[in-house]
């Protein structure tokens, strides 16, 4: 067996480490004589990262290194933004990281372990309604979107959590290719119900995610092209009523269309998005000498925007590469399961950071119109930093399923020889 | 083998060809997102890297509005020096007079950016004394420029003639536009209602409905439907495309149906039967639906398009609505589009341009609203360029056409726009709103004069306020006579 | 810092995070390309037997010692990811040597320039390998093992 060294990573650590400590330590510049706090924010994700992939690598060498290292590059880029507009920001970004990290570490050993998932169907379905029915109940509205909760000085948005519950339903709902029928059923009208909901709770962005993740995982298990293409059809069709019923999805296209006309209302924060953009140039107008906060939600929605100004486009490219580089290792993942169930979990948690990092940034660089989803490990926000881990983890435990599975089958081979 | 075995044998075969076309199907999506991102990648480099300085000196730059902190804005004056607009003190103050505030409120515009166009965010690079053409950095520039004081501009208009018309609108909402056809200048620019700079708070709060508001620059930015006064672009198309355009002719009854739908002349008025000049002096809605049956929709969609429809408008000195021309295959709907309606908008600016261009031999000028800048000692920094927007037809074609209009004012709809000495061509229009009989048209006039020593055209919208002949019609006389009067 | 010298160092700092990203980006790429290919030999490797194995049993680095390698019919030895056995040890070369069956024969060629040892004596280019042998290369020590018949397997399982 050509069982090969893993080329090491190590090297590229030190370059990332190099690259978070200039950051902090140019930022930390920006204030009369020297902000020490930033060094102390700029160790802390250092040592965050180093924790994190040692001791991964350590109890798991089959874990697939370079989603976790494309994950804190990402998470750090964010950081370092977020420190440099307000630090309070940071601090509480690094705060959500951290539990992020454990909880990632939690749901990936979970994984590993928990064989019985059939059992849970039912119980998932119901989890996952009885949640966004809460929310749609007692939720607040902030930004338009009536989907948060408050608990204590927390934020949390249910739909966040409950993406990973979906998938794993529909993953259930799809492996098995016999009892086709009344699992199609209960699964179309799961996702339809879970949908609807969203779209009630005026989020449109999430119901998209659904709606897509939905589309992707059936044609992927089923290989139904007639009946995909249909589904593609029924959302479209969706789309066309929702855009005709409800006012604030007009208004959505309309802002997408010509933002400038609506300058001074809707239109106001994607243009300034663009003019950010544009600012930045190649190499971006430097750290520290932008204006982000003329962004609005320029911390999370938005942070794709002054990352540009600032660092530049080049970098808002890497940044795209980043998330593709994730995602294309996330579907390798699931390529190489060995059942169907983990094939599909592990694709539906790559379908869901793919539709969403594609929907932020094709909506802030005015490719398709805005929707209020967060970028992945980017944003600032505990709900989104949470769920992003949470699905990393599980992909992290399905790789490592796979690669202990391998080892298992070379071990078989080596039984031969000695 | 027993035929368990078999079985279960076939069912692993099937689960793995299963497996084996869920794993093909995954590296499809695979190959989908990499595509997908790749494009959008594409995408962003591409609209950041070509807009970028068309946005960047776009007047929605924070960056301006940092300066203004610590550099002193120039004033605002009107073409004959009055001034409308400077800082004391540290405030932004507009004319002391309120009625002049109003009239000259949209084109002054508002220092806070509480409207988006008008000189005062348009111009705003240059009343702070700051060039984007300049290779040095404009942050840098912010810097050398601290505490000094900007440019005065001077804009076109004429703030007298703006308070003259804003009155003779009465209480009618609306806009007029007034200018030189030659040059593409604007003299007046009203829209009514104005708002006062001096206390924008007022129109700030948040049940006013911003459709209706003060800050609304109707001129610019409203998308009315022309009426008849879009019969211009449908003479246009017939000349062009119709042999026979000038000499055919239908019977005008007082109402046709086309395509199951009816078309009627305003009041049932039979105009009996006529050729396309009459039709127009006339307005002879009959006639147009007709006539538009024979030029087409594609045809007439060109030539919406050739009047520069369905484009978006990118000058410096304007923000400009797109106006929109909408085909359709369905006689009916072909018909009213001819007539103005259907899914027809235009703005008011954008009408002025359009009898411009008739009147200019079918050259459309760029609309202007800076005249020119002076520096803190007199010295003139920027001046105004004529630019040549669109040829729209040809020559032969606007002659025939001014003609025909000037027909309109001496025997037809528009006579209460007659000035004696002068020719006038013009084209009224009455606009239906909805098919509700309680609200009333918009009414419409655009005319020009027909002489090379007064190259004065205008577009006059009064909304929900009747005809275009009776009510409209009476202001641009009023409107040209004043320019007359003050040497234009 | 003043605020000048501020913008001035944050203006030049720009490239060097352009040019940190970049190299972060590149090699995340590369690397995963290479764990790709590592990874899909692994698994098409444990989904097939081999006629012969070899077993390194000696390596400068101590990590390659256990490791079991399969062999086709034809093989190419070295260092590099190239070749059909990728021996990532110090003292191989990056194409080290070639091993293939001729009819019934296990035929070791490599070289002048390669050092090559079997059972202790030097190959002078051309060996014939028998069940068992030990071969190394320069630094590297392996152990030749043809497959064992089927039979001989159910016993041991």
């Amino acid at each position: 067996m050509n069982i090969l060294k893993r080329p090491s990573a190590i090297s590229l650590l030190y370059v990332i480490i190099l690259f978070e400590l200039s950051a902090f330590v140019l930022i930390g510049f920006m204030v009369q004589p020297f902000d020490y706090m930033a060094l102390v924010v700029g160790g802390v994700m250092v040592f965050l990262l180093l924790v994190q992939y040692i001791m991964l690598t350590r109890f798991f060498p089959n874990l697939d290194r370079y989603i976790l290292i494309t994950a804190n590059v990402l998470a750090a880029i964010g950081v370092i933004m977020q420190y440099r507009v307000n630090p309070d920001l940071a601090y509480k970004q690094l705060i959500w990281l951290a539990v992020g990290m454990a909880l990632m570490v939690c749901v990936l050993i979970f994984v590993t372990k928990f064989k019985v998932w059939k059992k849970f169907l039912y119980p998932l379905i119901i989890l996952s309604a009885v949640l966004l029915v809460s929310s749609l109940i007692f939720g607040k509205t902030i930004n338009g979107a009536k989907n948060w909760f408050r608990i204590g000085i927390f934020s949390l948005q249910p739909s966040e959590f409950v993406k990973i519950i979906f998938v794993l339903v529909l993953a259930l709902l799809l492996e098995d290719p016999k009892t086709q029928f009344k699992k199609f059923i209960i699964m179309c009208f799961y996702s339809a119900f879970c949908i609807a909901i969203l779209v009630l709770q005026k989020d449109l962005g999430a119901a998209l995610l659904y709606a897509g993740t939905f589309l992707v995982m059936y044609f992927v298990a089923s290989g139904n092209v007639l009946v995909s293409l249909g589904f593609v059809g029924v959302g479209a069709g969706g789309a066309v009523v929702a855009y005709n019923l409800f006012d604030h999805v007009r208004a959505r296209v309309e802002i997408w269309q010509d933002p400038w006309a609506q300058y001074n209302g809707k239109g106001y924060q994607i243009v300034q998005g663009l003019i950010a953009m544009a600012s930045g140039g190649l190499f971006g107008v430097g750290l520290g000498l932008g204006t982000p906060k003329a962004v609005p939600v320029y911390y999370s929605d938005y942070i794709f925007a002054i990352v540009c100004e600032e660092f530049g486009i080049l970098i808002g490219i890497a940044i795209m590469c980043f998330y593709l580089v994730f995602i294309i290792r996330g579907s390798l993942i699931a390529v190489n399961s060995e059942n169907k169930f983990y094939a599909l979990v592990a694709f539906g948690c790559t379908t869901l950071i793919t539709l969403q990092s594609f929907i932020i940034l094709g909506g802030v660089i005015k490719l398709i119109p805005l929707t209020g989803v967060t970028m992945p490990f980017m944003s600032y926000g505990g709900s989104s930093m949470m769920a992003s881990m949470i699905l990393m983890g599980v992909l992290e435990a399905i790789a490592i399923q796979n690669g202990n599975r391998r080892l298992a089958k070379l071990a078989e081979v080596e039984s031969h020889v000695n | 083998m027993s035929t368990k075995k078999i079985k279960k044998e076939k069912i692993e075969k099937t689960g793995e060809d299963q497996n084996k076309r869920m794993r093909l199907n995954m590296k499809i999506m695979i190959f989908t997102v990499v595509a997908a991102f790749l494009y959008m990648m594409g995408y962003f480099s591409y609209t950041i890297m070509s807009n970028s300085s068309k946005w960047l000196s776009s007047v929605y730059n924070n960056k301006i509005a940092v300066a203004k902190n610590s550099i002193t804005p120039g004033d605002i004056l009107d073409r004959n020096g009055t001034v409308l607009a400077t800082t004391k003190n540290g405030d932004r103050v507009y004319s002391g007079n309120l009625e002049t505030r109003l009239a000259n409120s949209h084109t002054v515009g508002d220092g806070s950016g509480a409207v988006a166009s008008g000189a005062e965010t348009l111009f705003s690079m240059e009343l702070l004394g700051l060039d984007d053409n300049n290779s040095i950095s404009i942050i840098t520039q912010i810097r050398a420029n601290e505490n000094k004081r900007g440019n005065d501009v001077a804009l076109t208009i004429d703030s007298k003639l703006n308070q003259y018309i804003y009155d003779a609108m009465g209480n009618n909402k609306g806009a007029v536009v007034l200018m030189n056809y030659k040059t593409g200048e604007v003299y007046s620019l009203v829209s009514k209602p104005g708002f006062d700079g001096n206390d924008i708070a007022q129109y700030l709060t948040d049940d006013t409905d911003p459709g209706n508001s003060e800050l609304v620059n109707r001129a610019t930015l409203g998308r009315y439907p022309p009426g008849s006064i879009f019969k211009i672009i449908t003479t246009s198309a017939a000349l062009r495309y119709l042999a026979d355009a000038e000499t055919k002719t239908f019977n005008c009854t007082g109402s046709v149906i086309i395509g199951g739908v009816k078309v009627s002349d305003y009041d049932g008025e039979k105009h009996g039967t006529i050729a396309l000049a009459e039709a127009l002096t006339h307005s002879c809605n009959s006639f147009f639906g007709l006539i538009s049956q024979d030029i087409g929709s594609s045809n007439m969609l060109a030539t919406a398009e050739r009047f520069k429809f369905n484009t978006s408008f990118d000058f410096s000195d304007f923000v400009m609505a797109k106006s929109s021309y909408v085909q359709s295959d369905q006689a009916g709907d072909l018909a009213w589009s001819a007539i103005g309606q259907y899914k027809d908008t235009v703005s008011p600016l954008h009408m002025a341009m359009i009898v411009s261009a008739v009147a200019n031999d079918g050259v459309m000028m760029e609309p202007k609203l800076f005249l020119k800048s002076t520096d803190a000692s007199g010295q003139v920094q920027k001046s105004m360029k004529s630019n040549t927007y669109a040829t729209i037809m040809e020559r032969q074609e606007a002659f025939k056409l001014k003609t025909m209009m000037y027909d309109v004012v001496t025997a037809g709809t528009g006579k209460a726009a007659a000035i004696s000495g002068y020719k006038i061509g013009g084209k009224t229009g009455t606009a239906e709103v909805t098919s509700n009989s309680t609200t009333k048209a918009h009414a419409w006039f655009v005319a020009f004069i027909g002489d090379t020593n007064h190259p004065l055209a205008i577009a006059v919208i009064l909304e929900n306020a009747g005809t275009g002949g009776s009510k409209s019609a009476p202001i641009a006389k009023k409107a040209f006579q004043k320019a007359l009067d003050l040497g234009y | 810092m003043s605020a000048q010298v501020f913008e001035a160092v944050s203006l030049m700092a720009r490239y060097w995070f352009v040019l940190l990203i970049a190299y972060i980006l590149l090699r995340i790429v590369q690397n995963s390309l290479d764990e790709y290919k590592i990874d899909r030999r692994m698994r098409l490797e444990g989904e097939r037997s081999y006629v012969a194995y070899l077993k390194v049993v000696d390596a400068d680095d101590p990590e390659l010692i256990g490791l079991v390698y399969g062999l086709n019919e034809f093989n190419t030895i070295g260092k590099s990811i190239e070749c059909d056995i990728t021996i990532p040890d110090k003292s191989m070369r990056k194409k080290h040597a070639k091993l293939y069956k001729k009819g019934p024969d296990w035929i070791l060629e490599h070289r002048g320039s390669s050092i090559v040892f079997v059972n202790g004596e030097e190959s002078n280019g051309v060996t014939l390998l028998n069940d068992n042998d030990n071969v190394a290369f320069s630094g590297t020590m392996a152990k030749f093992i043809i497959r064992r018949q089927r039979n001989e397997h159910t016993k041991k399982a």
